[in-house]
């Protein structure tokens, strides 16, 4: 055997997985690239419990609150599945089971340069960069600072950049106006400004903030940009400023360090839809991780395989069109959904490398039509982004009659069906709960 | 509507802002009518946006009726001069496979036809056929079929019919016509059998008013049966689904023209930056409001394509376009077969309906012929001796092209920007260029995809009635790229909601209207890369923004 255990895919769930099974064994990631982490906002959804249109938006929701209905309504949620386990309070065990992984988790994503904050209680209101605000339970520190809830009548500044996102009065006064609608917070002003980096000296290329903080991991840059808003806030009347994320990447916690340095936590980073800064520090973060576990990390695409009952060996294709073949006594699946093509629809749909059935709310789908999960509305939950494939309560794929398919596979992350994270708002926690376990589960 | 004078009584007022209505409008226009149109959506929303886009020399007419040949080559002649900065040449090729019927005749049958068409190429400014052996095509095409045996060249023109359609509708109203979108025709306003104007609902408002016309022209398209049906004549057409498949950039630089299962043809070509496979064609019976693709048109033009192109389905399907050929009703015939003919109904020696006439059937093509027809008729009645110069003067853009890299280089923008806009705009790209001097923020790219600046969306709103973002994307084909309007549809409506003073739950409604209706194109076809695009697309809208839940609220 090459490795005890071969995880497929390094998001949060892969990571999870192999920085837990690494404890005791010997480990491998194979992955063709970064995807859906990368992509993120970097914000950690545990139970933001408001998207669904039978549970409506109850403000502060409280998070133990919204596991506690997951775990009542939703059986087929990963969540459920797990605690399935638990023989006490099911409830209970699994709420503090789920905050061991996430205080440990995050404590060593702080170790790895990334502090997050938040609380297994309340979730907090961060506004986004689209002018709207995101329900989320943890997220990174330049963030959190600007959580909604702590800015109840003061004065908030969004401040934009020229030739990639201005913020016009419109967009500044339509975030004071829905958070008024639900009568939340209420602000003494928003106002708006807009910084020209070009005209100062700072090159910034359309749209890209990820390029923009990147350039920000130099010291130099990071002090031009930073002189340039202190120049632009100086005349300004604000108790809190709002720029999109452009905090550095990879040494994010030094360019945030100069940030508090200057202005203290009165200017925090917008939570930013696909693609962002912040996922992609996040993910950096990730690999750090992995370094630190020991675990190899190796860089190819899963062609085919060899299994019968078990999975026994992978066939890799690198980059530079080299092959190698892979054994190990355990294997993990965390391949993401649609975004890494974890799931695809060629002649029917199918999860992409092991070819295991998927399923729709435990009903097997196979017919390649979309429109056959789908409804007239974008708005809807869309059953689509629910497939998946079924596990039981050890995470190990299923079939169509239950049966569990190889002997030796797990699988985690938006992989898993049952749930849909973009409605139901707890992608990253089932990613990261469903990640520890499937590591904990192969460590033995 | 705040434009409109109820007390006039204008020479005509038309119904539908599609290419036939617009058309008529500059015409009667330009010879000094007065006109006012309404349309209920918006202007190239029906059957004028779902066409396949070509100003075609009208080769299929050639084995029947020479004539109508010699006009649609005249008129596509007539029309590269009107729009010179609209037009796209499309080089197409007719491949013949190993599987056709007696192949080496079929090849000559198609030279010889193509040697007749070529007696028109002129008049159009396209090239001659050619002849091309296996191997020629092959190089020219490395995608297609190893069956392919050989080819026959030829040559025609592609067009943008939003913006040919909205530079109609400008035109007119630089001539005094009065355009008015989102503005539905739900009465015509009835004196014994004369109909004596229309009374329009405002789409935004629900407020009605009234308006006086003289004549009043129906060119409502699909729906032209039901206006009819209003003053109480009947005009019936047979209406036929049509839809084509849109991908991402150039699936190929040609465009080439297959035979689907049932021998019927379909073309697969370049247009814009993107590339489209259609169409479609059979008779419909749903609701001419809300259109959705089948699985069976989907894998009908999949199936098609795969035929002479096998790696097909590899390439990115953004959408599919749906729309409702308006064709006059025949019976006893199979959709294919039915013409693409017009017919303009007088209802006064029809139906014995003064002061309404309906025109019904046509094609993109010959839209110009058309309103050209339709405006002597309504000048006849109105006793107007003036004479068409639709195919003389250059529409608003249309007057030269201008310099890309020049306007670039003056203005410090990104000369593939500017050259997308001058292909929308022509003549009056520097126009909009201005407002980038003015506001610096205009500059900025809202849509990343096509792309499209800040100020052609502001130029839109102001200046082309532009009221919605889907009316934003058919005059700048902003969202109609890879991601769907994932980055540009909140950014849109931020100035559009700014650009008309629109509060929160107005800004809500512009996002979710977008969103809808690029859900209806993507939905049916969500597989592989536009299925990872949507997984961002929603995350970013619904995950990230929240809004499922705010704009509940």
């Amino acid at each position: 055997m090459d490795y005890d255990v071969i995880i497929i895919g390094s998001g949060i769930a892969g990571t999870l997985a192999a920085i837990n099974a690494a404890k005791t064994k010997k480990v491998a990631i194979v992955r063709k690239g970064y995807a859906a982490t990368a992509l993120s906002s970097g914000a950690f959804d545990i139970a933001g419990g408001t998207g669904k249109r039978n549970r409506p938006f109850k403000g502060f929701i409280n998070l133990t609150e919204a596991i506690g209905t997951i775990l009542e309504n939703e059986p087929l949620h990963p969540y459920s599945i797990l605690s399935a386990i638990f023989s006490g309070d099911r409830f209970q065990e699994f709420s503090s089971m789920v905050k061991t992984i996430g205080d440990q988790f995050f404590g060593e994503l702080e170790a790895a340069g990334i502090r997050y904050e938040g609380s297994w209680e309340n979730n907090m209101i961060i506004p986004n960069q689209h002018g709207t605000f995101k329900v989320t339970s943890f997220c990174q520190s330049s963030m959190t600072s600007g959580n909604l809830a702590r800015l109840m009548g003061r004065t908030i500044l969004f401040l934009g950049f020229e030739k990639t996102a201005i913020h016009n009065k419109t967009r500044a006064s339509f975030l004071s106006d829905i958070l008024s609608k639900y009568g939340l917070v209420s602000f003494k002003k928003i106002g708006y400004t807009n910084v020209n980096f070009q005209s100062q000296g700072i090159p910034c290329n359309a749209h890209d903030f990820i390029s923009l903080a990147g350039m920000m991991d130099k010291d130099e840059q990071a002090g031009k940009v930073v002189a340039v808003l202190k120049r632009s806030l100086e005349k300004t009347d604000y108790d809190h400023v709002f720029i999109p994320p452009i905090m550095g990447i990879t040494r994010h916690r030094d360019v945030l360090k100069m940030f508090r340095d200057n202005f203290g936590d009165t200017v925090s980073e917008f939570l930013s839809p696909p693609s962002s800064a912040p996922g992609l520090r996040l993910q950096y973060a990730l690999d750090k991780l992995l370094v630190q576990h020991g675990v190899t990390v190796i860089d190819g695409d899963v062609m085919r395989n060899e299994s019968i009952d078990t999975v026994k060996t992978i066939h890799i294709t690198f980059k530079d069109g080299r092959t190698a073949s892979l054994s190990a006594n355990i294997f993990v699946l965390a391949t993401g959904k649609f975004i890494s093509n974890g799931i695809v629809n060629k002649k029917a749909w199918q999860e992409s490398v092991f070819g295991l059935p998927v399923f729709i709310d435990s009903r097997r789908v196979s017919d390649p039509f979309p429109m056959n999960y789908l409804t007239d509305d974008p708005f809807d939950d869309q059953k689509l982004f629910s497939i998946g494939v079924k596990v039981d309560r050890n995470l190990m794929p299923l079939d169509e009659d239950d049966k569990v398919v190889y002997k030796n596979l797990y699988a985690a992350g938006s992989i898993l069906s049952g749930y849909n994270y973009i409605y139901d708002k707890t992608g990253m926690g089932t990613a990261m709960i469903t990640g520890a376990k499937a590591g904990i589960f192969s460590a033995g | 509507m705040s434009g409109t004078n109820g007390n006039k009584q204008y020479d005509v007022a038309i119904i539908g802002g599609g290419i036939n209505g617009t058309g008529i409008a500059r015409d009667c226009a330009m010879r000094g009518l007065t006109v006012a149109l309404f349309e209920k959506n918006d202007l190239a929303s029906g059957a004028t946006g779902a066409c396949t886009g070509m100003i075609h020399g009208g080769a299929r007419y050639l084995l029947n009726d020479i004539n109508t040949t010699r006009l649609s080559s005249l008129d596509s002649g007539y029309i590269q001069k009107i729009a010179p900065h609209l037009l796209f040449r499309i080089p197409f090729v007719t491949p013949v496979l190993k599987q056709d019927p007696v192949p080496k005749i079929y090849i000559e049958l198609l030279e010889t036809f193509f040697e007749a068409y070529d007696k028109f190429a002129p008049l159009k400014n396209s090239k001659p056929h050619t002849r091309l052996t296996r191997e020629e095509l092959k190089a020219l095409e490395p995608g297609i079929t190893d069956d392919a045996m050989g080819a026959i060249s030829f040559d025609e023109y592609g067009i943008d019919t939003f913006r040919l359609c909205a530079e109609n509708a400008l035109s007119a109203a630089e001539y005094g016509a009065e355009i008015h979108n989102h503005a539905e025709v739900v009465q015509l306003l009835m004196a014994d059998k004369e109909v004596k104007g229309v009374r329009v609902k405002d789409a935004f408002t629900g407020e009605t008013k009234d308006v006086h016309a003289k004549l009043v022209m129906n060119a409502a398209g699909p729906w032209l049966s039901g206006m009819a049906g209003l003053a109480g004549a009947r005009v019936q057409i047979r209406p036929g689904k049509g839809i084509h498949l849109i991908l991402d950039r150039r699936a190929s630089n040609i465009g080439i023209v297959i035979k689907a299962i049932d021998g019927r043809q379909v073309f697969m070509m370049p247009h814009d930056n993107t590339f489209i496979i259609g169409t479609t064609d059979d008779d419909y019976y749903g609701s001419l409001d809300n259109l959705w693709a089948t699985r069976d048109e989907i894998e009908y033009l999949l199936q098609a394509a795969e035929h002479y192109f096998p790696r097909i389905r590899e390439y990115r399907i953004m959408r599919v376009m749906i729309g409702i050929r308006p064709t006059l009703y025949a019976w006893g015939k199979n959709e294919d077969a039915l013409y693409r003919e017009h017919r303009i109904f007088d209802h006064e020696t029809e139906d014995g309906i003064k002061g309404f006439l309906t025109i019904a059937g046509g094609k993109l093509a010959s839209y110009r012929l058309m309103s050209e027809e339709t405006a002597d008729l309504l000048c006849k009645k109105l006793n107007c001796n003036n004479t068409c110069k639709t195919h003389t003067e250059p529409l608003p853009g249309g007057h030269f092209i201008p310099d890309v890299y020049e306007l670039a280089g003056r203005y410090k923008l990104d000369p593939y920007a500017v050259s997308r806009m001058a292909y929308r705009h022509g003549s009056k790209t520097e126009e909009i260029l201005k407002l980038t001097v003015e506001e610096p923020s205009n500059s900025n790219l809202v849509c990343e995809c096509e792309p499209v600046m800040e100020a052609e969306i502001r130029y839109a709103i102001r200046n082309e009635w532009a009221r919605t973002i889907p009316d934003i994307r058919r005059r700048t084909r902003l969202g109609t790229g890879s991601c769907q309007g994932r980055r540009c549809t909140v950014r849109a409506a931020y100035i559009l909601g700014e650009e008309l003073g629109l509060g929160s739950a107005g800004i809500k409604k512009l996002i979710q209207g977008f969103m809808k209706e690029r859900w209806k194109g993507k939905a049916p076809i969500l597989t592989d890369k536009q299925l990872a695009e949507e997984e961002l697309n929603l995350a970013t809208h619904i995950l990230s923004d929240n809004l499922n839940v705010i704009i509940e609220t």
